[in-house]
């Protein structure tokens, strides 16, 4: 009986989140999935409880949102490749610096990072990559370039460069906790059973930073799969992505149901990445999650 | 030759101090035990041993070939760890294997040598076990046959036995030590547990503070104690406060409470010194008779007496002083009571005296 009434008080605590949760992430997202099989029709924002599938046939039958399809997932994990190599070392510093004073600051760079609205972040970048910004200005000046700017942004490379910067703290964050997690003697067992510093570090931290390592890249993925404000600012529109094709179709030619299509085409894809990264962090920990 | 050599030995971390001046030297197959109270550098030392830490001054030999430059994996050592560090993400096999993969043995030898290990430590069948399904005891048994299995010249183990409950823990040392003493493996053993390292030693150094208090046999430690913290901390005692009021060849004249006792001499005490005479509780005898020759006796009163089952144990007033007595029970135990006058006696040869 005392457990009942724990377990009641517990439900009890996590009431308001679990409203919240119902109400402004449940409800909208259901009638995105239920406006999806609405027929198109410019103007109509209402469910009208329908069952068309000719929103779907469109996506797969033209080349331009199928394969913006293919350029975002291909554009995501990319980025969580990149962000990995970038973050594994970086947070295994982090994690194994013990001086608490040091520690502090190298976690508030990573976290600063984040504090700063996007937007203005890449207004940064811009000034950093643009034709006339300073990479190209020094590169002109050093006479590697004969004054033509070498392209930065407004193509692919400026989004991955801008999707890094957006998504690299996270990555850090989720490596962090992990790496830190690993228990020393585990590596000093490797080595004194005959592993050298590389080989404990691949056969044993590498492995069991696994956790981490999964689910920063599905974090990662997840954020640069549906980031709207970075291949448009970083991409001049050129490098049309999901969420570009959703804004386009909802708030320019208000087609609210083709929208909700490509938005819960952009969700399953994720949940499709989650599972995916459910199976191998499984099997990669041993059975341990 | 000794197997291994620590030479003048010091650690410092900042301006602590944690290993201070260390030297000994360990014979090949000895079953060697650091024992200290938290904090004294027991296992500095023994990760300085394995690698694992830097020395600050001194040098470390193995077999006579000083170590200092050699990284852990060169230094052919096994270490056995107080979490035992199971690597979670490989099953009982692979763990074990581990060592052997690293030197490129053939898999069929792998599995060979594996399960013969396993067969030692009494583990076999429980190859495909994770680490978060076995019990203390037996990633215990599997850290040690990790580490076997590669043979290495020298088994350090640190604290191994303390994550582990009482009953456990008895049969374990037991069972280490006959596993030692079969593979006749240099053995360097860190604990802070007195019984532990009494049982299962061929010789103890005490350490106190980073250095050694004193190193010898458990026997030596236990009954000829250096000085009153090596006392204290192997076994249980009694210390009577007195004076050295006379001297000769053969021992020498303790004096306290107002009686004075035959007592054994050592080199630092003269006559007219301090002292304090060591007793063991077991070594203390209450009886109305009067003692024999070679034996001391003090006039006492019986102020507790306690049933421990095995034993009775008294306390025992001696002048303003506290003597305890434990003995076993027997058919002649005599039947004492509180307030009692009685002869305490003890054996010239338990009369051991230490500076204080
Ligand atoms: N990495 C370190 N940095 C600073 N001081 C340390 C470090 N490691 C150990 N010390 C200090 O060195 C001294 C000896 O530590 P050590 O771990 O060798 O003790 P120990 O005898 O093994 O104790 P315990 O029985 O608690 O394990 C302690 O005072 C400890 O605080
Ligand atoms: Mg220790």
């Amino acid at each position: 009986m005392q457990d009942t009434q724990e377990n009641r008080r517990l439900w009890l605590l996590a009431t308001p989140g679990l409203l919240f949760f119902l109400i402004f992430f449940l409800i909208p997202v259901s009638a995105l999935f239920l406006i999806s099989f609405d027929k198109s029709s410019t103007g109509i924002v209402d469910i009208r409880w329908m069952f068309d599938l000719g929103n779907y046939e469109r996506f797969f039958s033209r080349a331009i949102y199928y394969e913006a399809a293919l350029r975002s997932v291909g554009l995501a994990m990319l980025v969580s490749i990149i962000a990995l190599f970038l973050g594994y070392p970086l947070a295994f510093l982090i994690a194994k610096t013990t001086d608490p004073a040091r520690n502090t600051f190298l976690m508030i760079l990573v976290l600063s990072a984040m504090q700063l609205d996007m937007v203005i972040r890449l207004f940064g970048l811009m000034v950093l990559m643009g034709d006339k910004g300073l990479i190209n200005q020094a590169a002109a000046w050093a006479g590697w370039t004969d004054g033509t700017p070498i392209p930065l942004m407004y193509n692919f490379f400026g989004v991955v460069v801008g999707l890094v910067q957006f998504t690299l703290p996270f990555m850090i964050l989720s490596l962090v906790g992990v790496i830190q997690g690993i228990h020393p003697s585990l590596e000093e067992a490797a080595r004194s059973l005959g592993a050298s510093r590389w080989k404990a570090f691949w056969k044993v931290t590498v492995p069991m930073s696994m956790p981490g390592i999964l689910s920063g890249m599905l974090l990662v993925f997840a954020l640069a799969i549906s980031s709207y404000v970075v291949p448009t600012l970083m991409g001049g529109w050129k490098v049309v992505v999901l969420p570009i094709h959703i804004f386009q179709q909802i708030s320019e030619l208000a087609k609210w149901q083709f929208g909700a299509t490509v938005a819960v085409i952009m969700f399953l894809i994720s949940i499709a990445a989650m599972l995916v990264y459910q199976r191998s962090a499984s099997r990669l920990a041993g059975g341990r999650i | 030759m000794s197997n291994v050599s620590l030479k003048q030995l010091v650690k410092t971390y900042g301006s602590t101090t944690a290993v201070d001046d260390v030297s000994v030297d360990i014979a090949e197959g000895e079953f060697f035990s650091l024992l200290g109270p938290s904090g004294c550098g027991k296992s500095t030392t023994l990760r300085m041993i394995a690698g694992f830490e830097s020395i600050s001054s001194g040098e470390i030999e193995l077999d006579g070939r000083g170590v200092s430059a050699l990284p852990p994996e060169k230094r052919d050592i096994g270490f056995v760890f107080q979490n035992y560090a199971i690597f979670p993400h490989m099953n009982v096999f692979d763990n074990i294997a581990f060592g052997l993969r690293l030197r490129k043995f053939p898999a069929e030898d792998i599995k060979k040598r594996v399960t013969a290990a396993l067969e030692q430590v009494g583990m076999s069948g429980l190859e495909a076990r994770l680490q978060n399904e076995m019990s203390g005891g037996q990633q215990q048994r599997v850290a040690l046959a990790r580490v076997l299995v590669t043979e290495p010249r020298i088994l350090l183990l640190d604290e191994p036995l303390s994550a582990l409950d009482k009953n456990l823990r008895e049969e374990m040392k037991f069972w280490i030590k006959n596993l030692q003493s079969n593979l006749g493996i240099t053995t360097i053993y860190v604990t802070h547990d007195q019984g532990e390292a009494l049982t299962m030693s061929d010789r103890i150094a005490v350490m106190k503070g980073g250095k050694i208090a004193q190193l010898g046999t458990p026997r030596d430690i236990y009954q000829r104690p250096k000085d009153v913290f090596v006392a204290k901390f192997i076994g249980e005692s009694s210390l009577l406060q007195g004076k050295v009021t006379d001297a000769s060849e053969t021992g020498c004249t303790f004096t306290a409470a107002g009686q004075s006792f035959k007592a054994m001499m050592r080199p630092d005490l003269k006559v007219g010194d301090a002292a304090a005479l060591v007793l063991r509780p077991e070594q203390v005898l209450v009886s109305d008779d009067a003692p024999g020759e070679d034996w001391n006796g003090a006039s006492g009163t019986v102020t507790s007496i306690s049933y421990q089952g095995a034993t009775l144990r008294y306390e025992l007033a001696v002048g303003d002083q506290t003597i305890i007595s434990e003995s076993a029970i027997g058919p002649d135990t005599p039947e004492l009571a509180n307030g009692q006058t009685v002869n305490v006696m003890w054996h010239v040869d338990h009369a051991w005296l230490l500076p204080v």
